[in-house]
């Protein structure tokens, strides 16, 4: 199954209406929500911890240009080699050159989103070679031929019965079996001899820090630690916006991203790779190589409001907690990065035109907000993102397709709205007018009716009841003026 | 400034030039807050060997406690306890515990693609050091390097570790500062804090999903 | 984000009411039951006649320009420095969180938001009213607008009013803190995802066991009492205000007044 982001809407209704997806999400999202709660019991703590990692996130996008300028050199310094990419087709060529240089054909790799962003399975698989995908919930979308809908638990849409019959089909001699533990040994017997022969591996980053020239990798499984340290070459990937400046700004980040992803005060493992093996080592890379990847980052950094887009440490708390994400799950987004970052991030990636219903698909409840362990503000990003949609003034259209989704007819109905408002006379009379008519609401029909009747306006407005009772009362202390 | 050589030297220097023209071209914040780089405790622990051991259990780890005179002896009950036959300790462990060699061989001592295959099907065990531990997260520290492979901790399915326990940090950042970990890594450091594991079907955790299904944890009271 | 902590003044002699667009049209006696509330506290309330709308559906759907214009046109009809209260979290919010992005550096728009007090807010930190129930024993649960509680803050208030109230047994519902899809502009455009939301959420109400929801947001009462009625269901939700002031004051119910 393959989405678009422009087919949004049709795709949120279908998966409303499946209702395994419903329970599947409801569920998978009431268990990420209990864990995140066990391991952040004290709120003070965690806004103490919050304010923390947003002011680390803040400072190191101050002085991106140059802590990107110190990683490269300290990881030059370390025999990593390092390579930029504004375009995922440059970061693909980048990738795919690479392989060929090493005539791999064998590419095992560990969880990367930068790695989907680019879509470079699909690219590596046009040029003849296999890129198997090591994280058992990657590992599975990839057999299904799909993609995550989860950024941390990319298979999150299925459940052991579909994942059984999955592997039943798919893989040979596999008998039909629900049971967990099964399962995921033959997940792992599958990829054994992968690990064992393959030529180059490739994972993501989710921390890169610039005082010492270090990739940091969060995972639990170890596939990360396999890819990064069998294979003769590791090529790291990774969004421009991961480099942190000091070590010391790395144990906070964890802390709140592993609790608010996993509910876990630390995953099974935290992988700090400084360089390929040295000459008396007898395993490990030979060579490391970091690609930096922008695609439309820049875009996002230029504007100081949109820019806290890029504090994001992934930790999909926010897609956790979204009443629509819970709802509609990963794949009705149609993009890379579903719920509520990827509605902020899609857009600067993919252009506003090919993304025009995502911005206005919240409530703007502010759920993702609160959780947010960076402290992006996610609705009023959005709220900004609508203003570009919308965008009427050339000049004002600073992201790429802003403008795109503005309606003549639309842009009347607030001008007419904002001139009703500031003029109190008219809008009285134009209340009262609806009033009068309320016996004709069950006439009008709107999407809004769907599940509902419309609301009846009261006979008599407050305003028109409180002129009625006089512009004062006597014996009552209240006015109107 | 020297650049990777790839196909293409000079585009990858456009893509870098261009993106950080575009960054330097943003706007600067008016205000960033300063901050002091934490570097204090982000939990006080009391009791860190008992703090430790418990979330270490609590993670589907088996700890293990005796003093050096009793190491083989629990080397020995906990080989049998698991039922491991083929297995390998790396140099640094039989350095510092040479008597262990009995017990358990040492590893090969030449590159790992001459004993790979040794390594990936027939081994039950191995047998490595921790450097350090973090007792706050219940977390190893390993410094994998010439003397101990980084595979030794990853592909076999059961990881038997010895930690000295005197060798106890409260927190990830106070371990950072107290190492001066920022003046220099080594090529590949590690945090463990449990058997591999995985939650990605059905929010169900299975253990020894790609690494170690085992982790036997044996804390060593060193005088 | 947290909300920042606020201090509260002494008990004031006049406030301004603010309705809200809602209020105004399609619930009047929420109005007139604030009011007597107020003053059966003794205390003066002026319902400046110009007031029309927060501005908030503009500023959802990105028409900040209009927002703004709407926005600014309000803050002049309150030009006393008394407090504003109005019914609403959600406006609430508006005015007191994003009245400063419309126009950061708009004084007359900071001092104007500086005094608003969501209605819930103001009766407890403000008045600290003291309520005398007088109804008949009843459970009913509570549902907080996400503005309310998550820009205002005020989801500990109304249930503070409501178990001063000797009668009422406030009962928890589940996923009290997920929106109920209401939403603004969401709720049309997005109809679908809007209505699976507010078909949850008006099936937790129910399941709650209560025999009436109250809320301080008439967004959200028009979306879930909207889905209640479509399904048949005789559950319905009353402005925190209307409850109370028929719980405390029965004899003054607005058709009396
Ligand atoms: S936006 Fe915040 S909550 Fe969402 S993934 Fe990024 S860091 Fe996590």
């Amino acid at each position: 199954m393959h989405t678009s982001a422009q087919q949004f809407k049709p795709q949120a209704h279908d998966a409303l209406a499946n209702p395994v997806i419903r329970k599947n999400f409801r569920g998978a999202m009431d268990f990420l929500r209990n864990k995140r709660k066990g391991v952040i019991p004290d709120d003070a703590e965690f806004h103490a911890l919050q304010k923390v990692c947003e002011q680390i996130k803040q400072q190191c996008l101050a002085e991106l240009p140059e802590l990107l300028e110190q990683l490269e050199k300290n990881c030059l310094a370390n025999g990593i080699q390092v390579h930029w990419a504004e375009t995922p087709a440059e970061a693909n060529a980048i990738i795919n050159a690479l392989i060929d240089k090493h005539s791999g054909v064998d590419v095992v790799k560990g969880k990367s989103m930068v790695s989907e962003e680019i879509g470079l399975n699909d690219y590596l698989d046009a040029r003849g070679k296999s890129c198997i995908e090591t994280d058992m919930g990657e590992y599975i979308v990839q057999l299904a031929g799909e993609h995550p809908s989860h950024i941390i638990m990319p298979a999150i849409h299925k459940n052991a019965q579909e994942i059984g019959q999955l592997f039943h089909d798919k893989i040979e001699d596999t008998p039909f079996t629900t049971d967990v533990d099964t399962l995921i040994n033959i997940g792992r017997q599958q990829m054994r001899k992968r690990f064992e022969h393959a030529h180059i591996g490739i994972t993501g980053v989710n921390f890169a820090v610039a005082e010492t020239g270090t990739l940091c990798l969060v995972e639990n499984e170890g596939n990360g630690r396999l890819s990064s340290t069998a294979p003769p070459v590791h090529i790291a990937v990774t969004g421009i916006e991961k480099v942190v400046k000091y070590l010391a700004d790395v144990p906070p980040l964890l802390s709140l991203l592993t609790r608010s992803a996993t509910g876990q005060v630390i995953t099974t493992y935290f992988n700090m790779i400084s360089g390929p093996r040295k000459s008396d080592e007898k395993d490990g890379p030979e060579e490391v190589h970091l690609v930096l990847v922008d695609n439309g980052r820049t875009q996002a950094y230029a504007d100081e409001q949109f820019r806290a887009t890029l504090q994001c440490i992934r930790c999909g708390a926010c897609m956790n907690h979204c009443p629509v994400y819970t709802r509609i799950g990963g794949h009705a987004y149609g993009t890379v990065y579903p719920g509520p970052i990827g509605k902020i991030v899609s857009p600067h990636m993919l252009g506003m035109e090919n993304t025009q219903d995502l911005p206005t698909a919240s409530s703007l409840c502010g759920a993702c907000e609160e959780v947010c362990p960076v402290n992006i503000p996610i609705p009023t990003i959005l709220q900004r993102l609508r203003t570009q949609l919308n965008q009427g003034n050339a000049d004002k259209r600073t992201l790429r397709g802003a403008g795109s989704a503005r309606k003549a007819s639309e842009a009347m109905i607030w001008k007419v709205w904002r001139y009703l408002c500031v003029h109190p006379r008219l809008y009285r009379l134009a209340t009262q007018s609806v009033a009068r008519l309320r016996k004709l609401v069950p006439l009008v029909k709107s999407p809004w009716n769907q599940g509902r009747v419309s609301p009846k306006p009261a006979p008599k407005t407050l305003n028109e009841l409180l002129h009625k009772k006089g512009k004062t009362n006597a014996n009552k202390p209240w006015m109107i003026v | 400034m020297s650049h990777a050589n790839t196909s293409n030297p000079n585009g990858i220097n456009k893509a870098r030039n261009n993106i950080l023209a575009k960054l330097r071209g943003a706007p600067k914040p008016e205000h960033i807050a300063t901050l002091e780089r934490p570097t204090h405790n982000w939990a006080e622990v009391a009791d860190p060997i008992a703090h430790f051991s418990q979330i270490m259990e609590t993670n589907h780890a088996n700890v293990y406690r005796c003093n050096q005179a009793d190491l083989p002896a629990t080397i020995e009950q906990l080989l049998a306890e698991h039922q491991l036959t083929s297995t390998l300790a790396s140099k640094d462990v039989l350095t510092y515990f040479p008597e262990l060699e009995r017990k358990i061989p040492l590893a090969p001592q030449t590159d790992l693609t001459e004993w790979k295959d040794q390594l990936y099907n027939h081994t039950d065990a191995c047998l490595t050091r921790a450097y350090a531990s973090i007792a706050a997260t219940g977390t190893l520290v390993l410094w994998p390097g010439a003397n101990e492979p980084r595979c030794l901790s990853l592909v076999p399915p059961c990881h038997i570790v010895i930690l000295d326990t005197q060798r106890f940090y409260p927190t990830l950042a106070n371990f950072i500062e107290q190492e001066k970990l920022a003046q220099g890594l080594p090529t590949n450091l590690l945090l463990v804090s449990g058997p591999s594991k995985t939650s990605d079907i059905q929010q169900t955790v299975a253990y020894g999903a790609h690494g170690p299904e085992k982790l036997l944890v044996i804390l060593l009271d060193t005088e | 984000m947290q909300i920042p902590v606020r201090c509260y003044p002494p008990k004031p002699d006049k406030v301004y009411l603010y309705g809200t667009c809602l209020v105004n049209s399609f619930a009047p006696e929420s109005g007139l039951d604030a009011i007597t509330l107020l003053q059966h506290q003794g205390i003066e309330v002026v319902y400046p006649a110009g007031q029309t709308c927060c501005g908030q559906p503009a500023f959802n759907s990105g028409y900040t320009d209009e927002a703004l214009a709407v926005a600014k046109a309000q803050a002049a009809l309150f030009p006393e420095p008394w407090p504003v209260v109005i019914l609403s979290g959600s406006c609430g919010g508006m005015m007191r969180k994003h009245y400063a992005h419309l126009a950061p550096n708009d004084e007359q728009l900071a001092e104007f938001a500086s005094r608003v007090y969501e209605f819930s807010e103001f009766l407890l930190h403000v008045l600290h009213i003291k309520l005398e129930d007088k109804g008949e024993s009843q459970q009913v649960t509570l549902h907080t607008s996400c503005a309310g509680r998550r820009e205002m803050g005020i989801h500990p208030y109304g249930e503070s009013l409501l178990r001063q109230l000797d009668k009422v047994e406030l009962l928890e519902h589940n996923y009290s803190t997920e929106c109920c899809g209401f939403g603004g502009t969401f709720a049309v455009k997005h109809s679908d995802i809007s209505a699976a939301m507010v078909e949850d959420k008006s099936r937790n109400l129910r399941e709650s066991g209560a025999s009436q929801f109250v809320s301080t947001d008439w967004g959200c009462m028009l979306n879930i009492n909207g889905a209640l009625e479509y399904q048949q269901q005789p559950l319905r939700g009353l402005h925190l205000a209307s409850y109370l002031r028929q719980r405390t004051l029965p004899e003054h119910s607005p058709e009396q007044e």
